[in-house]
């Protein structure tokens, strides 16, 4: 399964399944499906590697 | 690989030469349990030719098969090895004949392990095990009757046990005695060593369980909505598991048998929040972990008791 990475504190990395993000339009459908995870850090990595 | 075997049993050797550096074995420092057969009925054994160095010895430690893995024992400090006369047939001529070896019981000490760790010795009373033996000096010791490779020696089934003694004071700490009884089909002229063994034998440790508790305590996991649940993450011993993964873990829906992508999230304290994709409610869902976790000193296979419904 292939992961991107990202950094949310010094010590913790968050691997998100290709998979399960890919299909991500905007911040909200991130919000959404990860209401616990910090948007503003994860979801420009993510909109990046979905383009 | 350079394996010493067997000489008895059936060798017809007499010559009596002996070069002069031989290893001998020493005091048993620790043992690799490890079960006899795999899940396939195959004989578990180091093929010749393998190099038994800290790369293998860790995959062995780490495999992600349980009934192919290698499991340390904690170092004993103290062992005791009986064994017993060699049986004798004695005739009424005052002649005697040979029946079969004595028995050889090892009794081994590990000190201040805490009582609960004597359920994993017991473990070892179920099923068919066998082990390898590290000496004092880090030699590893197995078990050859023939050049095919270094077998471990097989332990008597049903023999083994522990019991957990309380401290005295001012005369001893608490310590667990692992008792254990090798096969008598086995043969002490047949313990051998692999001379070219290169890895730190004694330097190396088991897996730890990685248990999953409910915010009350409990063994389970929290589900907060169809899609996202929670748990803490600890060991046997209620120590938190830090560091764990989205990778190290695994998810499966036991209904349709198909894995589920999972995200994991580490919160404080050892507590992890998982999100998922949506399943048919009442699905059961089992948690479990990946080989990578494995290598990071955790087995996670019992996360998945109990298995949870699909919001």
């Amino acid at each position: 399964m292939k992961y991107i990475e990202i950094k949310i504190s010094k010590s913790k990395v968050v691997q998100f399944p290709k998979v399960m993000v890919e299909g991500l339009k905007s911040k909200a459908d991130f919000e959404k499906m990860f209401p616990h995870i910090d948007s503003d850090i994860c979801w420009p990595v993510i909109k990046k590697a979905n383009k | 690989m350079s394996q010493t075997i067997c000489l008895c049993a059936g060798s017809n050797t007499k010559n009596t030469g002996l070069p002069l550096c031989v290893k001998i074995p020493k005091e048993i420092k620790m043992n690799y349990f490890v079960p006899t057969f795999d899940s396939t009925g195959a004989l578990n054994f180091i093929p010749a030719g393998q190099a038994i160095d800290d790369t293998y010895v860790d995959s062995q430690i780490n495999h992600a098969d349980p009934s192919k893995r290698w499991y340390p024992s904690p170092k004993y400090q103290q062992v005791d090895v009986e064994v017993a006369d060699n049986n004798f047939q004695e005739n009424r001529d005052q002649s005697q004949f040979f029946l079969g070896q004595g028995s050889s019981t090892i009794t081994a000490q590990v000190t201040l392990y805490p009582a609960s760790y004597k359920s994993v010795f017991d473990s070892y009373r179920c099923g068919d095990w066998s082990a390898f033996s590290i000496d004092r000096v880090n030699v590893f010791w197995g078990y050859a009757t023939d050049l095919t490779g270094l077998y471990p020696r097989r332990i008597s089934k049903q023999s083994s046990g522990a019991k957990f003694m309380r401290e005295v004071h001012n005369t001893s700490v608490s310590f667990l005695e692992f008792k254990y009884l090798w096969d008598i089909s086995t043969d002490d002229a047949c313990i051998a060593t692999d001379v070219d063994a290169t890895a730190n034998f004694l330097a190396k440790k088991g897996l730890l369980d990685g248990l999953a508790y409910k915010t009350t305590g409990v063994r389970g996991i929290d589900l907060t909505s169809a899609t996202v649940y929670s748990f803490s993450a600890k060991d046997a011993y209620g120590n938190e598991i830090l560091g764990l993964v989205t990778a190290d873990f695994a998810l499966t829906n036991e209904t349709t048998d198909t894995a589920v992508v999972l995200v994991s999230v580490e919160g404080a304290n050892g507590v992890y929040t998982h999100t998922i994709l949506a399943q048919t409610t009442n699905d059961i869902m089992k948690l479990s972990g990946t080989s990578t976790a494995i290598v990071k000193g955790f087995d996670l296979v019992q996360m998945g008791t109990p298995t949870f419904l699909a919001l």
